[in-house]
């Protein structure tokens, strides 16, 4: 059974009004336990909007959104609950941060779920060191950090509720290369660690190839496709045409291809790159 | 343009403890005209150097020049952020009006222009960042790329002879990013305006004059896109990376495979691929 589960998910901001927006349309689609499933689409595409349907923070006009088979609606009053099973971090990490400090923010999930204030602080350290948050940060007001800073910490807070669906959206927006890397193999480590269910938003093909096991392209709040990332950049027009692309390393052998060397398709990081240029110098492939 | 010289600065955390000094003795000269990149670690000091370019911030000591116009001179504010035009790392910091449009409009306007013209200004910026149709939404609601693109086209409406970016493109799409860049580029090329661009893609560095590696509030790194990214050790050791096609150009010198030039872009590194394979 898939862990979450969006049935014909629509959102309309402003209905009736001359600026409605029919921001998720009839959107369908299952994450399976243990899955890495990235997002990607267009500036204004719907990513965020559904991001937020999917932990109960919008409410659906129509369709249904099942975490575990249980339908998040059903009974309003409950929908709290999914939210700490299913937890987002924002875009923007200012809209997450809001307490005193970095280390209460970091608390204030745990500490909503009852937890023991030994629990609570094993869980705030934890979280902080695998987002690579150094420790002499935490005491300070989370406003008085720099931007990617800010995100690490926004991260960290979600984490620490150790939800079983974790929703980032555009989590490496803003970090250094480092610092990207540090969240992507975190992601990663928690994923395997926790057997969670992963999805997150991003606009770097790059994050998206190095962990999604499948992507979900959204254009004008609509599904286009929702299959493997090689499959999903073997589309490369398609992605263009969307205002989206392909990784470098896809790039690249494209443009060997193009030059009419015999290049293989389906590749999409920089290793499989080399490793593909490497065989074409020793066989020769320009005959293509 | 501007000459930082020799600046001090540091952020309190509160009022009792001591506070933590970010620059010491930090010294920059940003050429008109010239497209510069600053890149950094996260919290080496790039959004706050970019504060001090405009007078937002002021060194504790040592003075921040703008055309000859001291920063630390009251009486140069408003010329100095006529000059040089700031747009934020975090664009709710910076949209100001409830409607798109006249969000754009309200730097023209501060500058006195007349409404033709600032319409005309308005409609080229909204254009330059295609957020044409969303003129008269209201900024609140907008997503996170489409408040990054009213950003930054608030500053282009501005026409500063310098444009500072504090990662403009860290939530645009993959077009949206290039355009972005595109633009900054031809207003560079076409109209002499000098740019100052903070960011994380090491990619928007490759193309730029000059790139400035900060490292805990100090130049680490200073020269050409080809000079800096030939420094793979201290680039990795300061938690940054080299664009991709150079990274891709040592996983091939792993693999025996050494390429004559170190490729900054794809379309180099495609070029040399070409020549070297059968
Ligand atoms: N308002 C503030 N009060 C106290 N400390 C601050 C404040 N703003 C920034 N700092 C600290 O100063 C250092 C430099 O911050 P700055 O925002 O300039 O970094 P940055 O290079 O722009 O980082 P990023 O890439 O994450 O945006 C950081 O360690 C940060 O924690
Ligand atoms: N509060 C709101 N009220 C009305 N319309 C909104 C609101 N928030 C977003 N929208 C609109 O809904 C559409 C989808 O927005 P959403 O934030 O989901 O996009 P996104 O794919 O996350 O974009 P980005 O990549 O820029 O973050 C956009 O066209 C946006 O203008
Ligand atoms: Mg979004
Ligand atoms: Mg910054």
């Amino acid at each position: 059974m898939p862990i979450l589960s969006a049935q014909h998910l629509n959102f309309i901001y402003g209905k009736g009004t001359p600026y409605e927006k029919h921001a998720v349309h009839d959107i369908s689609f299952s994450v399976e336990p243990g899955e890495i499933v990235g997002i990607i689409g267009h500036t204004g595409s719907g990513k965020s909007t559904l991001m937020q349907l999917l932990n109960g923070l919008l409410k659906p006009m129509n369709g249904t959104v099942t975490v575990d088979g249980q339908d998040i609606w059903q009974n309003p009053k409950t929908i709290r609950k999914y939210r700490f099973q299913v937890g987002l971090v924002f875009q923007y990490p200012e809209y997450q941060l809001f307490d005193e400090t970095v280390e209460k923010d970091i608390a204030f999930g745990p500490k909503n779920m009852g937890l023991t204030e030994e629990e609570i602080g094993e869980r705030v350290l934890r979280a902080a060191e695998l987002v690579d948050l150094p420790p002499h940060l935490l005491p300070k007001s989370p406003f008085d950090l720099s931007g990617g800073e800010k995100r690490r910490a926004a991260i960290a807070g979600v984490i620490a509720m150790e939800p079983k669906v974790l929703i980032l959206d555009e989590p490496t927006a803003g970090l250094d290369p480092k610092g990207r890397q540090t969240i992507l193999e975190m992601i990663k480590a928690y994923n395997q660690k926790t057997g969670a269910a992963v999805l997150f938003v991003s606009h770097n093909m790059e994050d998206v190839a190095a962990l999604a096991h499948r992507v979900l392209v959204l254009s004008g709040g609509k599904e286009v496709l929702f299959d493997t990332p090689d499959k999903v950049f073997a589309q490369s027009e398609t992605l263009q045409n969307l205002s989206l692309d392909v990784p470098v390393a896809t790039r690249i052998m494209l443009g060997l291809k193009q030059k009419g060397f015999a290049v293989k398709d389906g590749i999409y990081t920089l290793e499989a790159a080399a490793d593909e240029i490497a065989r074409l110098k020793k066989e020769g492939g320009a005959n293509a | 343009m501007i000459h930082i010289e020799d600046i001090y600065f540091s952020y309190s955390v509160e009022e009792d403890s001591e506070p933590i000094p970010l620059f010491e003795g930090l010294s920059l000269t940003i050429e008109q005209g010239s497209f510069t990149t600053i890149l950094g670690h996260n919290g080496s000091g790039k959004s706050t150097l970019s504060r001090m370019l405009n007078g937002m911030l002021l060194p504790e000591q040592g003075r921040v020049l703008v055309q000859g116009m001291d920063t630390a001179d009251e009486q140069n504010q408003l010329n100095i952020r006529k000059t040089v035009g700031l747009v934020f790392q975090n664009p709710d910091n910076q949209i100001v009006s409830s409607i798109v449009e006249e969000d754009v409009a309200f730097g023209p306007e501060n500058l006195g222009l007349a409404p033709d013209k600032i319409r005309r200004r308005v409609d080229q910026a909204l254009a330059a960042v295609d957020m044409t149709e969303y003129a008269t939404h209201s900024t609140a609601r907008l997503s996170g790329g489409q408040k990054q693109r009213i950003a930054i086209a608030g500053m282009l409406a501005m026409h500063p002879k310098c444009l500072v970016l504090d990662e403009p493109t860290a939530m645009l799409d993959p077009k949206g990013r290039r355009e972005v860049l595109d633009t900054v580029r031809r207003l560079n090329k076409e109209q002499g305006m000098t740019v100052v661009l903070i960011t994380h893609y090491m990619e928007e560095a490759a193309t730029a004059d000059r790139c400035i590696v900060m490292e805990q509030g100090k130049i680490l790194l200073d020269g050409t896109p080809h000079q800096v990214f030939s420094h793979r050790k201290e680039l990795e050791q300061t938690g940054l990376t080299m664009p991709a096609a150079c990274q891709l150009a040592f996983l091939l010198e792993d693999r025996g495979i050494t390429l004559p030039a170190l490729p900054l872009t794809e379309q180099e590194c495609i070029t040399a691929l070409e020549n070297l394979l059968p």
